[in-house]
């Protein structure tokens, strides 16, 4: 799984964050993207000796500053679920397509799909022969 | 770039650049090398007190910070009583913040 899946994952949870400074953020996430950048809110800032405390509502942090994030341990398990459905979700999609392999990759919208036979004289010297992909090519000419 | 796919599923130790070390079960990573380590402890070893185990749980690392991500022989790992070791810090490979 990757990291950034399981940050995503993680909002409106719980988390801490530790800078590189050294200081601790508690708070719960709100939002995440792909630099890790973070808004938290109800956060509670720790110095880096952990002798001072700050109570912020909402802070936000920019994410080459973070060193790490710890994060409830139930959400591994979420982030796995949530996988695993995304992964359904695009078997489904893409089932319809059996053998679509030329479909895919004929680009033109025409439909391409599988082995085409007799397309005409047209094909010669095109190379493709029978077994073109695309029917553009095919039907240009 | 895939050097890391072997380790996913396996223990691992993790050595950050300030000079930390933890040990986990590697869930995934990145092409930046940031880490999600599961069960994550931190062991601190210092010259002169017994070694102290932190569990920590659900662990991401961010990729800056990671010095060293090792693969853990278990059996040499199990016949090691970490209790007992004792080491000098390990130092920083960087100054992280400034």
């Amino acid at each position: 799984m990757l990291p950034l899946t399981l940050l995503n994952t993680s909002q409106g949870h719980p988390m801490l964050v530790e800078l590189k400074s050294g200081e601790t953020l508690n708070g719960h996430l709100v939002n995440c993207d792909a630099w890790m950048n973070l808004t938290l809110k109800e956060v509670v800032q720790t110095n880096s000796d952990g002798t001072r405390f700050f109570r912020l509502p909402e802070c936000y942090v920019r994410g080459n500053n973070i060193k790490y994030l710890r994060v409830p341990d139930e959400v591994l398990e979420i982030a796995r679920e949530k996988n695993q459905q995304q992964r359904e979700e695009h078997r489904k999609v893409s089932q319809p397509q059996r053998g679509g392999y030329n479909r895919q990759y004929s680009g033109s919208g025409q439909r391409g799909g599988g082995y085409q036979r007799n397309r005409g004289s047209a094909n010669i010297g095109r190379g493709g022969g029978q077994f073109q992909r695309g029917g553009r090519s095919a039907q240009q000419y | 770039m895939s050097a890391l796919a072997p380790y996913v599923g396996k223990a691992v130790v993790v050595i950050t650049s300030d000079g930390r070390l933890f040990t986990g079960t590697l869930q995934g990573y990145d092409q930046t090398t940031n880490l999600i380590l599961e069960s994550a402890k931190e062991r601190v070893i210092t010259p002169d007190a017994p070694t102290v185990v932190l569990d920590l749980g659900l662990y991401l690392l961010r990729g800056e910070s990671v010095a060293l991500c090792g693969l853990v022989d278990d059996e040499i790992d199990s016949e090691i009583d970490w209790y007992k070791v004792r080491g000098m810090r390990l130092g920083e490979t960087k100054k992280l913040g400034r």
